[in-house]
């Protein structure tokens, strides 16, 4: 068990992150309840090991890294697949895209909730907090080439579903669960 | 770097941040003098804001900071209860611990060292007055020698209970005749007495006899003999000892 980290400390690190790092939740698991159980979680942990943390620029890459890990526990515990296998995300497409027409929230987050979670993490983290590939590669422990490979092919997919017509969303593909 | 090469790293990488020096530099300046791929790079960027801004787009609840700080203070005091009744239950093993090696230690008796024994005895046999003095003051017992004995018959000599005193204890023991002589010696500092009223003599009786006198070589201790055999005579110094 670690040192607790200090009250103060520990309030800088909520005041500065919990918005991102709740965000970030909500898209993973597309559900508000569990979007603050996981928030809370990651804040929970990582004040009990504040003092592993080293370097404090690096404070939203590691709060970010306990959220998926506590987020990859649930999902393992609750034993929900993800609507889409792997296997089921497009390929890189030969062209590149065309404008995408008015995002509609339910809709993106439906799409985001097919993906399987190696590929909805890191095009999270890609858009939602402005990762660089080396960093996305750097917080999922996978090589570089394997991550851009996963985004872009993950980019198709939601590009993709988010390109359907409505009424084909509802015909053809399955509601996602959010895996919790 | 043709037009194939400047979109497959349009798809891959698109942050400068992602491409290594070289090909940054060399999309870029394909960008510059290729209108496709750069009407092409446009629109993925295009995208790539709108699908950064629908993603970011979540409402974060209003009093979501005020319950995570206090979620995260119940879990300190959680944490520093479990600590403390771990800090406890560690000292209270640590005491009992303790304990029980201190009561193996005290329930363990030493083996029978007949050489020690020895020692013992050997060390007293036939002490000279001044070492059993000396003796007895490391014991916390003020004490004389009475120097009327004949201290080559000194066997042994040790502290003893009389009228809840400690008191100096000697022991004489004549080989010839095999009689004994228990000398216990008495110390103004512990017993009051007056002089004039100690019996004048030898007490007889069965089975020994005793006799109480004041030390000659000063009045403030006396001692009380009790000795087999008739008289205290064997028992005394020769004279020119």
């Amino acid at each position: 068990m670690g040192w607790l980290g200090t009250k103060r400390n520990v309030q800088k690190l909520v005041d500065a992150h919990y918005s991102s790092l709740y965000r970030f939740a909500y898209r993973l698991s597309g559900s508000a309840n569990d979007a603050e159980d996981l928030t809370q979680e990651a804040f929970c942990q990582a004040q009990m090991k504040l003092n592993q943390l080293r370097d404090w620029d690096r404070a939203r890459a590691w709060l970010f890294t306990i959220l998926r890990n506590a987020y990859l526990r649930r999902l393992r515990s609750s034993k929900v697949e993800n609507a889409v296998s792997l296997d089921g995300v497009g390929e890189v497409p030969d062209r590149l895209p065309e404008t995408l027409p008015e995002i509609d929230p339910a809709r993106l987050q439906d799409a985001l909730g097919e993906l399987p979670e190696v590929f909805r993490t890191p095009i999270i983290l890609y858009y939602f907090e402005d990762f660089s590939y080396r960093d996305i590669a750097e917080q999922m422990d996978l090589p570089l080439g394997t991550v851009m490979s996963r985004l872009a092919r993950a980019k198709a997919q939601l590009r993709a579903r988010l390109m359907q017509p409505a009424e084909a969303v509802g015909q053809g593909a399955r509601r996602p669960s959010h895996g919790l | 770097m043709d037009c194939n090469h400047a979109r497959l790293l349009l798809l891959f990488a698109r942050k400068p941040a992602d491409l290594d020096l070289a090909d940054a530099e060399a999309l870029g300046a394909h960008l510059d003098q290729c209108p496709d791929c750069q009407a092409l790079a446009g629109a993925e960027e295009r995208v790539d804001q709108a699908l950064g801004r629908a993603i970011r787009d979540v409402a974060v609840p209003a009093s979501l900071r005020e319950r995570l700080l206090t979620r995260l203070q119940q879990e300190r005091r959680v944490v520093w209860r479990y600590r403390l009744a771990a800090a406890g239950g560690l000292a209270a093993a640590l005491l009992l611990t303790a304990g029980l090696a201190w009561a193996f230690w005290l329930g363990k008796q030493p083996e029978v060292d007949l050489n020690a024994f020895q020692d013992m005895v050997s060390i007293k046999v036939a002490a000279a007055p001044e070492q059993v003095e000396q003796w007895f003051q490391e014991q916390g017992v003020a004490m004389k020698a009475p120097t009327l004995f004949n201290y080559h018959l000194l066997y042994t000599y040790d502290t003893t209970h009389f009228m809840n005193r400690r008191v100096a204890k000697l022991i004489f023991v004549h080989r010839d005749s095999g009689s004994t002589a228990a000398v216990y010696v008495l110390s103004r500092t512990q017993f009051d007495w007056k002089s004039e009223e100690l019996p004048p003599s030898i007490h007889t009786s069965f089975p020994s006899n005793h006799t109480i006198e004041p030390l000659p070589e000063d009045p403030d201790y006396l001692f009380l003999a009790v000795f087999t055999g008739g008289s205290l005579d064997p028992f005394r110094k020769p004279d020119g000892i």
